[in-house]
């Protein structure tokens, strides 16, 4: 029965959502650009809506897979960072393409030039090849590999996560030639435009928010065949769909790397928006909370996970300036919470809201019977 | 007057050989004899003296020990006083004393104090150390007096070495008096003794033997006298063999010691995942209370009996299992027992909660690390063989985690408590028709898996920094040492730790930690291609 | 018709072990075409451990496995040998419960002429409607086709299975307990449904414990007992054979 509420809770929340995507889209340039007189945003500002949006790229990417598969990665962050990286090896290319200042971190380890690997990124078209080919390279091998042995369930979610740790202790080496500790900085201009300023922000914002729309529709599209079908069956049985004769291993391997290219661009496009990538990106801790945004915001069909993703997201940037050491006790019980009692999320919330509702105007003592549904 | 110190040192002689027994005094120093050398050229004739000293001292009373050490002292101190005729006194203050039998006696105005000498003072120091190997002073002069002998490249009579060596009570003193001993023998004029120094520092088969024993090479009898060549080749094939031995046999006990700790850190993720399916991401929270818990234990136990300090790690075993078993039942009983079906929220569930434990003892305690007070039992060790050295804290934690293994093993297979835990683990709703609550057992097996990773937080204490967030450095690790192992088997779990940790520590030294962790989880992602159920799997129908 | 031809499965010299333990052992056993072959036994008699060698869930220590004479099965996966020809229905229903209906049905004409890929961007014709609905049919599930599996009742559940592995026109269609658990009117509908399942191109294996319903439906019964075959006729033969009583009634 859960999943028949959890699939019209999902439709209903999809229309409002690209909805507001959409008004989003037109509004940060015309907010960010202080179009209408009086009313307008900052830099910060239009930096941070980019951000969120980067961030339910990225829950998007990652519901594809659990809510469709009900394959959970706990080490998305490894494909977020790897697009990052690319992208920042992109931009530092361009800036000493206008400085001729080699970077410091190249500096430092007595380099008087970029490695010979880095020739491809002093063209964006090149780039953008790398970070759809690179990580889809990545998440190939390691999606075959561990499908292949059927490495399933927890397994795999906490196989990702070691992977994604060990990417960590490497890029935090200094060896490993990306800036180690200090990660990459000091970007140049995105685009002709230079970074950190407004038009470089509205530009990044609404390339975000339009990838958030194409990732959304196409994706649901995408659900909606029977490809998708083939996922929700993996999900609710892979066993049974191999016994009718799919080899389910190319089924999530190709949703898998679809999966880690999402989250590559969402990175990709993150970088220039902070202006540094460091490997703190690659924290197991931060690959665990992607999980978090789409169970609070509900899995499947992809609209919960944005909707998860900006508002922990939101809630987080709020709190984390307002109240630092609250944030990870409110962080905590909100996953707790999330999980005991809304298993799917805010798409949860509001059936039983409306079943609360429901009974409230039925009921003649409503306030008893609303303190013993909560207990 | 000769005649009667003579005599008054005979007397003296005889007395010490009544009261310390049947003694060889035959030979006593001289102790005229000396100090008449050293006076009778205004000082120039120390070397002499102390050569005579060092020749006679082996068959020195300790009373005779302890005059030396008053001549030498007032030597090297300008006390000792000579006087025209030769004689020798002791300044003491403004009375003398005879600087052969120690009596009071009257300066004459002519003595005076020799010449100091930078040769001289070479030559006291010299006599100094000696003479410190046969005094009653602490391990650490003994020590230093033979770093003082061999820096000199000087060489003492034998006999003097064997003496000290019968007075050693320290075993340090002792080996390294041996030793000392062995190496003068190198360079003894007599091939004999030479070849029969060799086998003896032979026996000592460390890589500073072999060092030593391969400079032997460049001396000239050893191109020259077949017997002495023939003993060091034969001693240096020895030592390097058994320097070979101890290095696999330290590579092996670093890796146990390691893999020990991994050990402890992952069995009771072993039993909560092997025996319930659930993964527990707050156990390396777990693991971090367990520690905090061994904290306070000290704490207490230093406030309230600081005597007992050094017994605080045995206090605090039950009480950090059963402080860490209660928040593990607790846990179990709140969130986890509503996820039974839905095992990858148990993922985010026991995350949040990790979230939680962190940053509640980091309000409670501060976010520095925490201090421990080693017990002297844990520190230092005992060299085994070549440079293999077994420290007693990793001994402990070896120990420790085989006691660990062994009552899981034994609580598993022998208790009831354990055939429950078995039943439920293989048939739930069976189990329940049987009469067994698979809920207190879900419980119960849960908060032993939280009490053993407690118990890994006390063994890893004295080792790691102690800090809130020490625990998300844990949890990978030992899930991947429960992988590799294969879920469900305690014996896997062991010898993947084992092999963890000893590709840990042989690959660290070469190419660093990090490339260490790289090359074990590769190795893990290979296995499980070749073996996807682990190690160890415990065969059946699937 | 020679009897190679008849015969849809041949098994020779079995032999599967976990562990210590010997699932079956050394078996010989034929399902011919036409027939609807019946398996029973007492538990852990290897009645599943058979399917599941014939599925690919299990593998073989030694033995042979043909299909029609000429394709050995033991080394073959779960997916080359769902596209052989080999359906099974599991003994718990395994249905895809967040599916409707017809989309199991759908997902479940998987034709073995078509690569993966082609199957993912295959359009539905009017073949595969027309094999959908014709199943629909069979099972009596015409009226909840656009209801999610997960919502059906446990025979349901069980028919909608059936009818999943049918829609591929298997060779050999196993069916692993298909009454456990249901009211005796959705025993006697199953059984009907069984019996007119009965074709010339078509083998079925049954195991059940249930013996009036395997009465009902078989052509031929196997018992098995510890992995050998005790006895092979026909069911009324069974009930009266003093080895199958003994296995049966004796412990």
């Amino acid at each position: 029965m859960s999943g028949l509420l959890k699939f019209s809770g999902r439709d209903r929340a999809a229309g409002p959502v690209i909805g507001l995507l959409l008004l989003l889209l037109v509004l940060s340039p015309v907010l960010g650009l202080h179009a209408i007189p009086g009313l307008g945003l900052s830099i910060y500002g239009v930096n941070l809506v980019g951000q969120v949006m980067c961030f339910a790229l990225l829950a998007m990417a990652l519901d594809l897979m659990w809510g469709s598969a009900g394959v959970l990665s706990l080490g998305h962050g490894l494909f977020f960072a790897f697009g990052g990286y690319l992208s920042a090896m992109h931009l530092l290319k361009t800036a000493y393409a206008q400085t001729h200042v080699l970077p410091d971190f190249l500096q430092f380890m007595g380099q008087s030039a970029f490695p010979a690997f880095w020739w491809p990124f002093g063209s964006a078209s090149l780039s953008v090849l790398a970070i759809i080919l690179l990580p889809g390279l990545l998440a190939f091998i390691f999606g075959y590999v561990s499908f292949r042995s059927r490495v399933n369930g927890v397994y795999f979610s906490i196989i990702t996560q070691a992977l994604t740790y060990t990417a960590m202790l490497l890029m935090f080496r200094n060896e490993t030639g990306f800036g180690g500790n200090n990660g990459m900085t000091g970007f140049n201009t995105i685009a002709g435009l230079p970074i950190g300023g407004m038009k470089a922000a509205v530009l990044l914002t609404m390339l975000s928010t339009a990838a958030v729309l194409v990732v959304l529709v196409g994706g649901r599209a995408m659900l909606a065949t029977r490809f998708g079908r083939m996922l929700t069956a993996i999900r609710d049985d892979e066993a049974r769909l191999r016994f009718l004769g799919y080899d389910t291993l190319w089924l999530k391997l190709a949703a898998w790397c679809l999966s880690a290219i999402i989250a590559a661009v969402a990175g990709a496009l993150y970088v220039p928006q902070v202006g540094i990538i460091n490997p703190t990106l690659l924290d197991p801790s931060l690959s665990i909370e992607v999980a978090v945004w789409v169970a609070v915001g509900g899995r499947g069909g992809l609209c919960g996970a944005v909707l998860g993703a900006v508002l922990v997201n939101t809630l987080k940037f709020w709190m984390s300036a307002a109240a630092p050491t609250v944030w990870p006790f409110v962080l905590a019980l909100l996953v707790l919470l999330v999980v005991l009692v809304l298993p799917n999320g805010l798409m949860d919330l509001s059936n039983r809201s409306r079943a609360w509702i429901a009974e409230l105007t039925k009921g003649d003592v409503p306030g008893a019977k609303t303190v013993r549904r909560l207990s | 007057m000769r005649f009667g110190l003579k005599a008054g040192a005979a007397l003296a002689a005889a007395l010490t050989c009544l009261v310390m027994g049947p003694v060889r005094a035959e030979a006593a120093p001289d102790r005229t004899a000396i100090v008449n050398e050293v006076c009778a050229q205004g000082g120039q004739g120390l070397p002499q003296a102390a050569d005579q000293l060092l020749t006679e001292l082996p068959s020195a009373t300790p009373d005779d020990v302890s005059w030396a050490n008053r001549v030498v002292g007032a030597f090297s101190h300008r006390q000792l006083l000579c006087s025209a005729d030769g004689h020798g006194y002791i300044a003491n203050g403004a009375a003398g004393l005879d600087a052969a039998t120690l009596v009071p006696a009257k300066l004459p105005d002519d003595a005076a104090a020799p010449f100091l000498s930078l040769r001289a003072r070479i030559v006291l120091e010299r006599m100094e150390a000696a003479l410190a190997l046969v005094s009653p002073v602490a391990p650490e002069r003994k020590l230093a007096a033979l770093d003082t002998l061999q820096q000199h490249n000087d060489s003492v009579p034998m006999a003097l070495v064997t003496m000290a060596i019968a007075q050693s009570h320290d075993a340090d003193v002792t080996r390294a008096l041996r030793r000392f001993g062995v190496l003068q023998g190198l360079h003894a004029p007599d091939t004999a003794q030479r070849v029969a120094a060799i086998r003896d520092l032979s026996q000592d088969t460390t890589s500073d033997t072999l060092g030593q024993l391969r400079s032997l090479r460049d001396d000239p009898s050893y191109a020259s006298d077949p017997s002495v060549a023939a003993a060091l080749d034969a001693g240096i094939a020895h030592v390097q063999l058994w320097v070979r031995v101890g290095n696999v046999l330290a590579l092996l006990y670093n890796g146990l010691s390691a893999g020990s700790i991994l050990f402890m850190s992952a069995i009771g993720l072993a039993v909560i995942f092997g025996l319930m399916g659930v993964i527990n991401l707050a156990q390396g929270e777990l693991i971090m209370i367990g520690a905090y818990t061994a904290y306070c234990v000290q704490q207490v136990v230093r406030a309230v009996a600081p005597a007992y300090i050094s017994l605080y790690p045995i206090l605090a075993i039950p009480l950090v299992f059963l402080v860490t078993a209660a928040i593990g039942i607790i846990i179990e009983a709140t969130v986890i027992r509503h996820l039974y079906r839905r095992p990858l929220m148990t993922l985010l569930a026991t995350w949040g909660i990790s979230l939680l434990l962190i940053n509640l003892v980091r309000v409670g305690f501060g976010p520095q690390n925490l201090k421990f007070i080693t017990p002297s039992y844990l520190t230092g060790g005992v060299s085994v063989v070549g440079d293999f050295f077994v420290t007693w804290n990793h001994l402990a934690a070896i120990i420790f985690a085989v006691l660990a293994f062994l009552g899981t093993l034994a609580l598993l297979r022998l208790t009831s408590l354990g055939l429950f835990i078995r039943g439920v683990t293989q048939n739930r709703d069976m189990a329940g028709c049987i009469g067994v609550s698979a809920r207190t057992i879900d419980m119960l097996a849960f908060g032993f898996g939280a009490g053993l990773a407690g118990l890994a937080g006390l063994a890893v204490a004295p080792i790691y920094n102690v800090n809130p967030s020490m625990g998300t450095d844990f949890i990978i690790d030992s899930f991947m040492v429960v992988v590799l192992g294969g879920v469900g088997s305690l014996v896997g779990t062991a010898i993947a730790a084992f092999g963890i940790g000893l590709v840990n520590v042989g690959i660290e030294p070469f190419y660093g930690a990090v490339a260490a962790k790289v090359i074990a989880l590769l190795l893990i992602i290979a296995i499980i291609q070749w073996r996807p159920e682990g190690l160890i799997a415990i065969k059946g129908r699937r | 018709m020679s009897q190679v031809e008849k015969n849809a499965l041949s098994v020779k010299g079995l032999i599967v072990q976990f562990g210590s333990f010997t699932a079956i052992n050394n078996l010989t056993f034929n399902a011919s075409y036409g027939h609807v072959h019946a398996v029973i036994g007492p538990n852990g008699a290897g009645k599943t451990t058979l399917l599941d060698i014939f599925t690919g869930r299990s593998r073989a220590r030694s033995g042979s496995v043909l299909l029609d004479g000429k394709l050995e099965l033991t080394h073959l996966s779960e997916v080359k040998l769902a596209l052989s020809g080999i359906g099974r229905k599991f003994q718990k229903p395994s249905v895809f419960e967040a599916l409707t209906v017809t989309e199991n049905l759908d997902l479940a004409f998987r034709r073995a002429d078509r690569s993966l890929l082609k199957e993912v961007f295959a359009r539905s014709d009017q073949a595969r409607r027309d094999a959908v609905d014709g199943i629909l049919q069979i099972i009596g599930l015409g009226a909840q086709r656009h209801a999610p599996a997960g919502i059906l009742s446990h025979g349901q559940k069980q028919w909608l299975e059936i009818g999943m592995v049918l829609v591929r026109q298997p060779k050999v269609v196993l069916l692993d307990e298909p009454v456990a658990g249901m009211s005796d009117e959705e025993t006697e509908q199953t059984a009907k449904l069984v019996r007119s399942l009965r074709s010339p191109e078509r083998a079925i294996i049954v195991v059940e414990h249930d013996m009036d319903f395997v009465e009902q439906i078989a052509d031929l019964v196997t018992v098995l007992d510890q992995g050998a075959t005790l006895f092979e006729g026909d069911m009324k033969a069974a009930r009266t054979d003093p080895r199958v009583l003994d296995v049966y009634i004796g412990r």
